[in-house]
Order: C-alpha cells, then sequence, then structure tokens
C-alpha cells in the first residue's frame, strides 16, 4: 500500500514535471539588476510557452535589453532563478538561444560566408553542418554571390538578412529577436516575419522585444508589458484583451435619418459621435443591452455601413496599464 | 576545436591575411635589404672606376719592372700601368688627354730617397686606389733593396707571409677582454629592451584596436552570447601574440636569408677590394671579433637568459594587452581613449628610456625598484640580467613572482572592465566609472 502511494507520488511528480518541461521553454523568477545609479529590473518574472511567440513590450530604458542579456548569460542578475525547460539555465543552454541584439554588427572586413561560418561554429555547430544549411539559407534570402563578398560592401539592410541568417542557422529552440524590424524595408520586413512564423511552425519558441507595439501585435501570442523595470502586465493576447474588453462598439450608418437618441433603450450609451462623408460614425458601450439588438437597433437610423468592435490596441492597453499603476 | 581556439583562429587568420600584414612582412625585411644593398653597392661603384698611371722614371735603374710584373700578373684589375711619357712634364701635360689619370714620377736617387716619390693626379683617386698603388711602391722598393743584397727576388714569395698578430699588453688583457665583454652585453641589452618594448606596444595596440573595433562595430554582443568575454578577451589577446611571433619569426628568417645570400654573391668582390691593400683587412678585424662574442656568449650562458627574456617578454605582453583590452572595451572612440592610454604607455616609454641608466648601474635603488614594479619590470629586468655580471638570484626571482601574481591581478581586473566596458555605449567613462565596473556581479 505504502509502495503504491510512493509509486503513485513519483509518477504524480513525474507528469509534474513533464508538464512544466513542455510548456514553458524558459522562466525567469524574481529577476533583479542593479547598476550603480539605476535599477534595471526590478522582481521581474517571465514564462515563455513553448512553440509561442512572446511579446516583452515596453518602451526605451524599460529594462527588456537587460533582461534579454541575463536570458543570454551575458550578465547576471542579482537575484533571481532562470530555468531553461526546467533545468536551471547554464552555459551548455547557450547552443540552443539564437540572439539577434538590437544594435546589429558584423565584422565589417570578414567575408559573409567566413563570418557565418565562424558564428556558427562559435554556437556548436560543426563547420559541414553549417555550410550546408547555409546554402539553403542563401537560396531562400535571394543572398547567392554574396559568400565571398566583404560585409562593408553590403547595404545596411542586406547586412541585417546576413545576421538574420547566423542568428537562426544553429536551429534555436529559443530564439530571441531585440527589434527585429527596424532596418529592414518593408518587402524584407515581410520576408523576415513570414520566416519568424515558418520557425514558430517548426517549434521554435520566439520572444520579440520592441518598442513599438503595434508591429507586433498580431504576430505575439503572449506578451509582456514592462516599463520602468518592472513588469506591469502580462499573459496571453486573448487574456489581455479580454481584461481590456471596453464593451465599445463602432457602429456605422450610411445617410442616417432619424436620431439615434430616439432608437436606443436604456441598455446603451453613446460615447462618441463622429462624421465621415455621408457616414455617421457612433460608438456605443453597451451596458446590459447585447450586440445583437444593438445590430438590430442601428437598422432603424438607416443603412448599417460598418459594425464591429472596438478592440485596444497594445499601445493603447499599455498606456492605460501605465497610467493605472502610476 | 574548443571556442577559444576558434576565436585565436580567427583573430590570427584576418590579420595574417589582411593586406596591410602582407604588405608590412614583405616590406619590412626588403627595406632592411634594400639598406643593406646601397651599402655594398656602395662599396662597390667606389671601387669601379678602373685607374691608369704613367709612370714616368727618372732613375737610371730599371724600376719599371714590379710595375710591368702587376699588368701581367693581375690581367683584371682595374688599376694599370702605363709608360707611354718618361718625361715628369710632358706625362704632366698629358693628364688632360685621359689616357691615364695619374702620373706615379720616381726622382733620381729613388732608392735613397723613397719619400721623393710622388703621385701627380687631375682629380684625386680613392683612397683604396692609392693603397693599391702604395703596395706597389712599396713592393717595387723591396725588390730593388734585394736585388741589391743579391737575393733573386723570385724567392721573395715564398719568404713572404702576411700574419697578422693580436698584441696585448700584460696589463691590458683582463681590462680589454672585460671591456669587450661588457660590449657584448650591452648589445644584448639594447637589443632585448627593444624587443620586448617593441613588442609590446605595436601589438599591445592592436589588442585595443581589435576590443574597440568589436565594440563599435557592435558584433561584440553576438559574440559573448555565444562566448563567455574572458574568453573572447584571451582569444584575442592570444591571436595577436601569434600574429607577432609569426612577423617576427619572417622578418627575421627572410632577411637572414637575402643578407646572405647577398653577401655570398658580393663577397668575393669585396674580399678582392680588401685583399688587395695589405694593411689590416677588416676580415680579419671581424673574424676576432666574431670568435670573441661567440667565447663571450658562451661565458654569459645564452639559454638562461633567453628563458628569462621568454618569460618577461610572454608576461610582460599578457599584462600589457589585457590592460590594453581594458582600455578599448571602456572607449568608443579612439580620441576618448587618450586619458586611460597614458598611465599605460607612460611606464612603458619610462622603462624603455630607463634603460641605458640601468645598463650603466644595473644594481642601483632605481633599477631594482623598476625591475620589481609590474610594468616596468618586463624591459627593466631583461635588461639588468643583461647586464649582470653576477645574479642576485632572490631579486630575480622576487621579480618574477610579482610578475606572475601582478599578471593574475591585472588580467582579473581587467577581465572586470572588459566585461561591462563593451556593453556601455554612449558614455565616456572616467576612472570612477570604470571603478564601480569592478564591483558589477558577473
Amino acid at each position: 500500500m505504502a509502495l503504491y502511494h510512493i509509486y503513485s507520488l513519483s509518477s504524480l511528480l513525474y507528469i509534474h514535471l513533464t508538464f512544466t518541461m513542455s510548456e514553458y521553454i524558459l522562466e525567469a523568477e524574481h529577476i533583479s539588476k542593479k547598476y550603480a545609479t539605476h535599477i534595471a529590473l526590478d522582481d521581474v518574472s517571465l514564462q515563455i510557452p513553448s512553440g509561442k511567440v512572446f511579446g516583452m513590450l515596453g518602451p526605451n530604458g524599460a529594462g527588456k535589453t537587460t533582461m534579454i542579456r541575463i536570458i543570454n548569460q551575458i550578465i547576471a542578475p542579482d537575484t533571481g532563478e532562470l530555468r531553461f525547460k526546467g533545468s536551471k539555465l547554464s552555459p551548455e543552454n547557450i547552443s540552443s538561444i539564437g540572439y539577434l541584439p538590437e544594435e546589429r554588427g558584423l565584422y565589417k572586413k570578414m567575408k559573409v560566408g567566413e563570418q557565418a561560418l565562424y558564428l556558427a561554429q562559435l554556437k556548436g555547430l560543426k563547420k559541414a553542418d553549417a555550410k550546408q544549411r547555409l546554402k539553403v539559407w542563401f537560396d531562400k534570402f535571394e543572398m547567392n554571390g554574396w559568400w565571398n563578398k566583404k560585409v562593408e560592401e553590403l547595404s545596411k539592410g542586406m547586412q541585417q538578412k546576413v545576421q538574420f541568417v547566423t542568428t537562426v542557422l544553429h536551429e534555436p529552440e529559443l530564439l530571441i529577436l531585440d527589434e527585429p524590424f527596424t532596418g529592414f524595408d518593408p518587402i524584407n520586413a515581410a520576408l523576415v516575419r513570414d520566416e519568424i512564423l515558418a520557425l514558430k511552425e517548426k517549434g521554435t519558441s520566439i520572444i520579440i522585444s520592441t518598442h513599438r507595439m503595434e508591429s507586433v501585435e498580431e504576430l505575439c501570442d503572449y506578451i509582456a508589458l514592462i516599463n520602468r523595470s518592472k513588469k506591469v502586465l502580462g499573459g496571453s493576447v486573448k487574456e489581455v484583451r479580454k481584461m481590456y474588453k471596453t464593451d465599445i462598439y463602432e457602429v456605422r450608418i450610411l445617410n442616417s435619418t432619424q436620431d439615434i437618441q430616439t432608437v436606443l433603450s436604456s441598455g446603451y450609451n453613446i460615447q462618441s459621435t463622429s462624421h465621415d462623408d455621408e457616414e455617421v460614425i457612433y460608438q456605443i458601450k453597451i451596458e446590459g443591452g447585447s450586440p445583437n439588438e444593438l445590430i438590430g437597433l442601428a437598422g432603424k437610423l438607416g443603412q448599417v455601413h460598418g459594425f464591429k468592435e472596438v478592440v485596444p490596441s497594445m499601445n493603447d492597453i499599455f498606456i492605460q496599464t501605465v497610467q493605472n499603476n502610476a | 576545436m574548443g571556442k577559444i581556439g576558434l576565436i585565436i583562429k580567427r583573430e590570427y587568420l584576418t590579420r595574417v591575411r589582411n593586406r596591410t600584414f602582407i604588405l608590412m612582412t614583405i616590406l619590412g625585411p626588403l627595406i632592411f635589404i634594400g639598406f643593406y644593398a646601397v651599402m655594398i653597392y656602395a662599396i662597390i661603384s667606389q671601387e669601379e672606376k678602373s685607374h691608369v698611371v704613367n709612370v714616368v722614371n727618372a732613375s737610371p735603374l730599371d724600376l719599371t719592372k714590379t710595375f710591368r710584373k702587376y699588368n701581367v700578373m693581375r690581367p683584371n684589375s682595374r688599376l694599370k700601368f702605363t709608360f707611354k711619357y718618361n718625361d715628369y712634364f710632358e706625362a704632366k701635360d698629358h693628364l688632360v688627354d685621359k689616357e691615364y689619370q695619374s702620373v706615379l714620377y720616381l726622382p733620381e736617387k729613388t732608392l735613397e730617397h723613397p719619400g721623393a716619390i710622388i703621385l701627380v693626379y687631375d682629380e684625386r683617386p680613392s683612397n683604396s686606389t692609392k693603397v693599391l698603388i702604395d703596395a706597389e711602391v712599396n713592393k717595387m722598393l723591396e725588390d730593388l733593396k734585394m736585388e741589391n743584397l743579391g737575393v733573386d727576388p723570385l724567392y721573395k714569395d715564398s719568404i713572404h707571409s702576411s700574419v697578422s698578430v693580436r698584441m696585448h699588453s700584460v696589463t691590458e688583457v683582463e681590462e680589454k677582454g672585460k671591456k669587450e665583454r661588457r660590449m657584448v652585453q650591452q648589445v644584448l641589452a639594447y637589443v632585448f629592451g627593444i624587443g620586448v618594448y617593441l613588442f609590446i606596444f605595436l601589438y599591445g595596440v592592436q589588442v585595443f584596436r581589435g576590443v574597440m573595433e568589436e565594440k563599435t562595430n557592435r558584433i561584440v554582443e553576438v559574440v559573448i552570447s555565444s562566448v563567455k568575454p574572458f574568453q573572447l578577451m584571451l582569444g584575442k589577446i592570444i591571436g595577436i601574440a601569434l600574429v607577432g611571433l609569426t612577423q617576427f619569426v619572417i622578418l627575421v628568417t627572410f632577411s637572414t636569408a637575402v643578407i646572405s645570400a647577398l653577401t655570398v654573391a658580393f663577397a668575393p668582390t669585396i674580399a678582392e677590394q680588401v685583399q688587395a691593400g695589405s694593411t689590416q683587412s677588416q676580415a680579419d678585424v671581424a673574424g676576432v671579433d666574431m670568435g670573441i662574442f661567440l667565447s663571450l656568449i658562451d661565458q654569459i650562458n645564452l639559454p638562461v637568459m633567453l628563458f628569462i627574456f621568454v618569460f618577461y617578454f610572454i608576461f610582460g605582453y599578457l599584462i600589457y594587452a589585457s590592460l590594453f583590452a581594458a582600455v578599448g572595451s571602456a572607449v568608443d572612440s579612439e580620441s576618448d581613449s587618450q586619458q586611460f592610454m597614458m598611465p599605460l604607455t607612460l611606464p612603458l616609454i619610462f622603462s624603455f628610456a630607463m634603460g641605458q641608466y640601468v645598463i650603466n648601474d644595473p644594481n642601483g635603488p632605481l633599477a631594482v625598484f623598476l625591475s620589481m614594479f609590474p610594468l616596468t619590470a618586463p624591459i627593466i629586468m631583461t635588461v639588468r640580467v643583461a647586464v649582470w655580471d653576477q645574479a642576485i638570484l632572490w631579486q630575480l626571482g622576487l621579480s618574477m613572482l610579482i610578475q606572475v601574481i601582478s599578471f593574475y591581478l591585472i588580467v582579473k581586473v581587467a577581465a572586470k572592465i572588459y566585461r561591462t566596458g563593451i556593453l556601455m555605449y554612449g558614455k565616456k567613462p572616467s576612472y570612477k566609472e570604470l571603478f564601480k565596473w569592478l564591483r558589477y556581479k558577473s
């Protein structure tokens, strides 16, 4: 009987462990980092889910880069603990992480191919393997013919491409991209965006850090908002949106003939009215009513041209959160 | 290959393959060789002009035998004798024809008054030409005297010998030996001092540049997400040291090869010139001095000295290079680096300048102090060791111990500044700031 208990307990423990291992690729618990004059991170905890895109959002100087450097083991936190796939983060994990820093840079005098090989080897890749993989990427990114060019002969955008390739070449399980879209023209930005999604499909966990929140909103599954060295908000994008749901709907009516006040019942509250050519745009907060009823009521005003829920942008949410916290 | 090996390889290959490196490594010896070639050419070209002497014999004796013999025996010599005009004034007037360059006048009583023999010329003959003419005139007089004594001149060659005896007075021998030994020691001291100084300076600055380049290029963050900052720093320092050694080896082998080839090619010409004058030849001097030099080197115990030299060479470079790396990491541009470079270059230049003083007084209090201080010891101690008559072992041991301990401490401090500095942008750091960096957790 006792034996059975031990067995079931250990199997429970096992289940728990595998659960955490598969759930999060990286967990950072209560990370703090202090510099002489300022606090860079103040008790920040992050859980990065496996196989998802995680957005680390916040204004410049909030502490995002410090956090990334700690994850990359470039610097050590003063307090706190990091776990990679459930066990303590160690130098062995370096080869499982890919990092594209915000400030891009390559050896200017070195040839592209040589440099990519060097960086891949530093990540623990064998030379022959690296060469083979590079060929695939060079094809994909239309970089053939660059191999023997010196980096300084390439344009800024081309250098960015080289850098992106060197970041993902060793097929990291965790990819950390700091401001990945700055410096790319729209076409190449789209190329990188597609590549990020493709990597996610393959199971790569991705952290995107940026202060331009609108640029990654639709890419991220999870987010954390960091402001002044503290995490102010976190969770899945769906949850966050739900949390900041306003119940405001935008109704567009063409050739409105009636006064809206006469149509609406007590469950609705008009937030604003504006005009766009022949359309009237109402923002209506539902207080007790329902969206379906609202559509019906709107039909009485005239021709309904548009009806949608007003979703707060991450930017709005961020500003609201910061204001609430202040 | 380990990661540090990869870094060393990159640092080494990118530099060695660099165009300026190749240019400098080949051009360096070429300049050196060019210098040497010009020197040899100067010696040779000076001797190349042929010279014809018109011999005017005013004495009743047949004095021209020796000169005629010279023409026959040495048909390739640039010195020739002619007997076209036997009247002094006529010969002198015809100098302008340029058929001959000088007139040798043998007066009526040549044998009694050899001092009256004169050489008249329009354009002064070179010294070596005069040496050649002197030799022939002397030979002529010797022949004449022997004839008068009844010796057949044919025997003359068999009794002639040319030994140059080295002479020393009883009291001088020891003094002179000491002096020569001293000279060799000083030369060694200079070579060691300059060697250490140049190596630390040239390649230490390369470490500084390399670190700063990586920082301003922003590549450093990518690299240290794969390796520890300390590995990157150490890899760079070692890689550049290997570049220096390569350059040094190429320089030395290339120079010696070409110079010895040149010497062999031109040796006969030079030897002939030298041999022609019967005065003490340069070859003799060089040969004897080389012998003394080698025997002195034997006394000096070169292997031990080389070991000490290599020890300070390596530790001196490592200490300075890690400090240079720390400075390179702390600044964004070369102009910001001045305030940090000063305290590094100062002890280096100072110890170089103090070299002469230490050679003269190798055991003075200043020399002892400077050979203990870790930043001056690499140069000062090697200089001291070179000129020491009697090694003071405890000082040598203590200095080496200090060197090893300071290496450990300095590299630690430098690494701390380095790993913080490479990630700091946009602010010009002060010493106070650097001090703070030392306390950051790694």
